[in-house]
This record gives C-alpha cells, structure tokens and sequence, in this order.
C-alpha cells in the first residue's frame, strides 16, 4: 500500500522545510559564538590548567561555611551557569551560599602524566585548603558532579576532617548496575591500547561515546527539529549555547583516564573495595560526614540505580537522597531545575552549618 | 542558497508534478549540499545543515515515489532512511589519516607524500636514496601497516552490519507502521522512523555483541593509529626529529618535577605556617603557581 500522502503537500512540506533551514542557517551565522557562563566570579587561585573562582555572593551575609563545586573532568563547567536563568550557581548564590568552582582547565600533553592522585589528592586538596584560609574555617561544604562526584567521594573518605557536608549530584558509585549502559560499552575495551596510543584521550571520542547512546536523537533529530526552533531567537540561542557546551569536550590526561575507565568502569572498585590514592585505601564507609545524594530519575549516562548504591555503602549518620524528576542535563538547565534543585541543596546546607 | 532560490526550485517541481515538465528538477538536497561546501565551517551550521539535508533528500524520495505511483516493496525498498552510522563512526576515522594529512598540504606537495603513505616511495628514498641506509623496522612497518589496514576494515565492517541489520528491522516496523497508521506528513514519517530506530537501537547496544563489535572497530582503529605513529617516528629519527617515545619521556619528567615542586611548596607552606612571623620569602605569589 503506498502512503497517503497527496504530493502537492509534501512539496509544500519540503519547500518549506528548505526555507526554515536557509533561515536558521543565517541566524546561525548572526547569533555568532554563544557567551556561557554568566554570573560575576573572581580568579582565587591558578595551578598548571586548573582555575579556582569564587563567585560574588548575593545576599548580604551567605552561610560561613564556603560550598565548592567540583565538575567531571569530561566536558566544561560552564554546565553549572550557563546563563542567568538556567544556573545551579546563581540559585546556590541567591539562597545564600558562598560559592567556589574548579574549572579543571583543558589538558595538554604536558598534562598526560597527571594521575587520579593528582587530582584529588593535588588539586582539589590544594583548592580546598584555599577555601579554608580564606574563609577561616576547618572544613568545607563539598558538591561533587558526575565524575566530580566521584572524585569528591574519594577526597571525603580520604580527608574526612576537611568535608563538613558531601553533595553528590548525578554521581555514579555502583558502575556495573545492569542498566549502565556506557558501562557495557567501556567493560571490553582495552583501556591500555587506548591510552599508549592517543596518549590524552581526545574529548570527541569520548563525546561521541555519549552521544552513541542516543545517536538517533542527539545525532540526527535535533537538528532537523532545530530546523522549526530558528524562528524563535531565544530558543535558538539557548540550543546554541548547549551545543556549544556538549562539544567543549577536553581531552582527558592519558593517565587519570586509565585509572578512573579501569577502577570504576571495569573493577567497580568504589563497591568491590580494593582502590587506593597516595597509598591508603578509599573506603566509603570513612564518609561520616552528612551526605546529601541528588540523582535523576531519567538519568540515561548515571542510572539512578548507579548513584543510590551510596545508600549502602557509606558510613554516615546523616544521609538524605534528592530524586530529581529528569535527566543528567535537565537537572542542571530545565526550568524545574531551577525552582527545585538549588534551594533543596541550599536549605539542606543550612541546616548543617 | 537564497528564498529566490527556493522559490525558483519549488515552482520547478510543482511543474514536473503537474506534467508540465518531463523530468523531476534538481533536488533540494543537491542545491544544500552546494550551499554547505561553501558556507563558514561553523560547527551547528554544518549539523544542521548535515541532518537538514538527509530530511530533505527523504521528502524528495518519497516525492519521486507518490508521483511514479510506486506501490508496496517498490515504494519502500531503498528508500533513503537517515541511519547514524557516520554520526558513530566519524570520531574513529583515524585510518583515514592519509587522506587528511594530504589536504593539508599545498598542491605541489601532495603528491609526493601521497605517494610516501601509499605506496611507500619517498620511504625507500629516504632509506637508500639519501644515504641514510637501509631501516629495517620501518619497512617491516609498512608490511604490518596492510594487515593493519585489513583487519580495520573487517571490524568497521562488522560494525557496519550489527547496524545495518537493526537497521532493517526498524525499517520494516516502520512500514508495518505507517501501513497500518498512515502518516499526514513526511515529518511525521521521519518522527516515527526515529522513534522506531532508537528503540531497536537501544536494544542493540545492550546487547553483547554491540560492545564487542564496537570494542574491536575501536581497538583495530588504534592499532592502525599505533603502526601510522610507529612509521611517522621511523621517518621523524631519520630526519633527526623527536618521536613519540622521546616526547613521552620529557612528559615524564616534566610531570615527575611538577610533582617535586608541589611537595617543595607545601613544605615551604608548612614551615610558613609554623613561623607566622618570619619574613616571607621572596617569589612568586602561590596564586600564580605554574
């Protein structure tokens, strides 16, 4: 049976459609390079790529203990304040906490050597110690994203006195719950090959691994949908600024990398035990600080499953889990987001000063 | 591309649908294609217009097929579904080196190196013709570069069918489909082919043998990546210039003395912190450590 479509309306169709895609191609041209990141912030500290800033509070007296984001090492922070009205970091802010950022900069190939220790143990313990000489305080607030989380994870149960409160947002712990699918893809690779060859392992490749998740939709539809968005500016200009964002994608030091696709992905050592940074053991059940787990309930790159293992694992007195009705990137942008996510982490916050 | 242009093009096909013309006019998708090789390389632009195209060409066919009357297999059979496969596979191009490193060189020099990575001239000159001898491991190199090369293209193949073959049973659900709920418009035909395909899709990739056939395209597209960087470090030492293993080894100790530098100063910071009173010393402010 042939379709029963009458051909005079599919050319009116497929003209049409060309005249949208000639359009948003010009206004393409027009927007020019989308601008990310936009809340006033300082330069505190730089250490070979890495930047700490801290942002402008904006109320007059923030909660004195300092909060600290730190993000994955795959893709750019600027996910956090993407613009004024989709950012985890303004509404931090205007619920009265005292907000600090590690953009862990884009490494180079002077870079490929850095480890896991490296970064937790060098790094972030160092941004950390900055936290507390300038505010005066022992210990800090800590919010670990995705692999930030993970890493955040690791510093707590190694430095246990200098966390005061632990937030984990979309932050894998088990890494082989059965519907992990990035997992299954990461389980039979040669992560040694990868590495020896390429060195740091490009960001496209591994951007291209999460979009290979979804390749209909995130490689395809969206842009022929894209196609009816460009008579609408500031929708045009928000697809932009994403698209700018899912394609920053910084290579990721060879080492670091080996390590974190090898424990995590491969061994599930945060579950199995077994993983060690700077010769001790990361053991969960040292995070006896209170714990605060944010997890997506359409999370398709962290199952909630992955992050909720957490539950069992630590060794805290005080543990509270958030399930954020949506996926691994609207938890951050969509406009529920922005009502839900950052005042129910301020207020937990603020009961635990 | 201008809305002159469009214009132009749809009067052209509303004559060929009307008879008026004997033959369907230049596509669309053709007209895309030309404007996309000479626009800006703007990322979104060039997706847009990527993905725009693989519409366009689809309401195109189906066109073609609505007016020639085509029926059941006739109609369905080849029609240009979009499929994803250079969307996944484009990061692992890597055995298309040559090609990429010839583009970026001017005209006149193209040849030669063309002729160095495929056939190996140049390699042979620079062994004997330029007195630098006979290099052994380079040419046995080159031998292993062919295996390489064959054992790239069966695992892209591989893949290649592990999609093709989700891709089939999409297609056929699509028609089931669209047979049973014809679609109003050509859009709506894509939606569901999308739907359809990402369904099957995830099924597929959560399925063992997805991860192995993606796992081994990755693994023969580095091994082939690996002997390319063995025969360019081959060549590099002929000529004097540092290989992969030398710039290794200075990331090595460049790393290890950062490291020392570290510990340096969280020493200093240590003995600081003891003696609040002593002067500080001279340097660079810790905020700018490097």
């Amino acid at each position: 049976m042939t379709l029963a479509l009458d051909p005079q309306a599919v050319l009116d169709e497929l003209a049409g459609f060309a005249a949208r895609l000639e359009r948003g191609v010009e206004r393409i041209a027009a927007a020019g390079a989308p601008v990310l990141g936009a809340t006033p912030r300082e330069t505190v500290h730089r250490e070979d790529g890495l930047t700490l800033y801290r942002y402008r509070p904006r109320v007059e007296r923030p909660l004195a203990t300092p909060l600290l984001l730190a993000y994955a090492l795959v893709n750019r922070p600027t996910m956090t304040d993407l613009q004024p009205d989709r950012s985890l970091v303004r509404g931090l802010l205007e619920a009265g906490i005292d907000v600090w950022l590690i953009d862990w900069g884009y490494p180079t190939d002077a870079d490929r050597f850095l480890t896991l220790e490296d970064y937790v143990c060098g790094y972030l313990h160092r941004c950390i110690g900055r936290l507390r000489s300038a505010c005066g305080v022992e210990a800090v607030n800590l919010l670990g994203i995705c692999q930030g989380g993970v890493l955040s994870l690791c510093y707590a149960a190694l430095y246990p006195e200098r966390v005061r409160n632990l937030v984990t947002m979309v932050t894998p712990v088990d890494f082989h719950t059965p519907d992990n699918a990035l997992t299954h893809l990461v389980r039979p690779l040669d992560v040694d090959l990868l590495v020896d060859t390429c060195g740091n392992v490009p960001g496209s490749l591994l951007n291209a691994s999460f979009l290979a998740l979804n390749p209909y939709r995130l490689a395809m539809h969206k842009y022929v949908q894209l196609a009816e968005l460009t008579g609408d500016a500031a929708a045009l200009d928000n697809f932009l600024r994403m698209e700018h964002w899912i394609f920053d994608s910084p290579d990721q030091a060879g080492e670091a990398f080996r390590e974190f696709a090898k424990a995590f992905f491969q061994q599930n050592r945060l579950v199995t035990g077994g993983f060690a940074l700077a010769g001790r053991p990361v053991e969960l059940r040292r995070l006896t600080m209170p714990l605060l787990n944010v997890y997506a309930t359409q999370d398709h790159l962290v199952p909630p499953a992955a992050s909720k293992a957490l539950a069992g694992l630590h060794g805290s007195g005080d543990y509270t889990e958030i399930a954020f009705a949506g996926g691994h990137i609207g938890i951050y942008v969509s406009g529920r987001a922005q009502r839900e996510v950052p005042p129910a982490i301020a207020a937990w916050l603020r009961e635990r000063p | 591309m201008s809305p002159d242009v469009i214009e132009q093009q749809h009067a052209a096909w509303r004559a060929w649908l009307a008879g008026e013309a004997a033959a369907a006019p230049e596509g669309f998708a053709a007209t895309l294609r030309a404007w996309r090789a000479r626009l800006p390389p703007v990322p979104e632009m060039a997706r847009l217009l990527r993905q725009g195209e693989d519409f366009v060409r689809l309401a195109e066919e189906v066109l073609r097929r609505l007016h020639a009357g085509l029926d059941g297999d006739a109609f369905w059979q080849g029609l240009p579904l979009p499929d994803p496969f250079e969307p996944l596979a484009a990061p692992l191009a890597w055995p298309r080196l040559p090609e990429r490193m010839a583009e970026l060189l001017p005209p006149g020099l193209r040849e030669p190196l063309a002729g160095l990575l495929a056939g190996s001239p140049l390699a042979a000159e620079l062994g004997e013709g330029f007195g630098l001898g006979r290099v052994a491991a380079l040419q046995d190199d080159w031998l292993a570069l062919g295996g390489d090369w064959n054992a790239w293209l069966d695992a892209e193949r591989g893949y290649r069918e592990l999609l093709a073959a989700a891709g089939a049973r999409a297609r056929a659900e699509l028609r089931t489909h669209a047979e049973a709920h014809p679609p109003t418009s050509v859009r709506a035909l894509y939606e569901r082919w999308i739907a359809l395909s990402e369904r099957r899709y995830d099924a597929l990739l959560r399925g063992g043998d997805y991860a192995e056939a993606h796992a081994r395209l990755l693994h023969a597209a580095l091994r082939l990546r690996r002997r390319w960087q063995r025969i360019a470090g081959s060549v590099a030492g002929l000529l004097g210039q540092p290989n992969r293993a030398a710039l290794d080894t200075a990331e090595r100790r460049l790393h290890a003395t950062r490291q020392r530098l570290r510990a340096l100063e969280d020493a200093v910071d240590a003995l600081r912190a003891l003696e609040p009173a002593a002067t500080p010393p001279r340097g660079k402010p810790q905020e700018q450590r490097r």
